[in-house]
């Protein structure tokens, strides 16, 4: 892909993210129920968008260091660390998430354990599908 | 050469070319024959297959 068209799909992105951070904080303020996990995570998802396009501002004012991380990105190297680290990551909150839902429901906090087994539960059916569709297109 | 002068010639990262060189990484069948050109051999002369 060329680099102006990732990078205007990156800058979308980052705008999208901006955007869900500031829903997050504005239902939070509506709503005024568990202000502090919509806080946080609106002010994640802004700062994170907020970082994508100061990278880029950054980036479009130096092309030696834009080439730099272009080539960081698309190094095969680098590309095995990052699935490897998401295979790991995958591998590990699996069966943590397993014993968090076993104490929750042992310390009675049934809803907080329904929610997590539930997302345990999307991720895996998640990654079956993309092993799917992966597995038809190679 | 350095390891920064090969590595930007093929377009990688410096670390890649380091631990290509140390054996911790196994280079794609793509990298191989890039370096192979580069370098103007053949790619056997570069690298060899050892079973594990």
């Amino acid at each position: 892909m060329e680099v102006q068209k990732k990078w205007k799909i990156r800058l979308w992105a980052a705008g999208g993210y901006i955007l869900l951070g500031v829903v997050f904080c504005l239902v939070g303020g509506i709503t005024g129920n568990n202000t502090e996990i919509l806080d946080s995570f609106g002010s994640g998802f802004i700062v994170y968008g907020v970082a994508r396009i100061a990278q880029y501002l950054r980036l479009s004012r130096n092309p030696e260091q834009m080439e730099a991380v272009e080539i960081a990105e698309r190094d095969e190297r680098n590309q095995m660390l990052w699935d490897k680290a998401r295979s790991y990551a995958f591998s590990i909150y699996a069966p943590a998430t397993g014993v968090a839902v076993l104490v929750l429901y042992l310390l009675h906090k049934e809803t907080a354990g329904m929610i997590l087994a539930g997302s345990l539960c999307g991720l895996v059916l998640l990654y079956v599908i993309v092993y799917i569709v992966l597995k038809r297109k190679y | 050469m350095t390891q920064d002068e090969l590595a930007r010639a093929i377009r990688v990262t410096r670390q890649t070319i380091n631990s290509l060189e140390s054996g911790k990484y196994n280079a794609s069948l793509q990298l191989a024959h890039q370096l192979a050109q580069y370098f103007d051999v053949a790619i056997e002369e570069l690298f060899y297959f050892e079973e594990e």
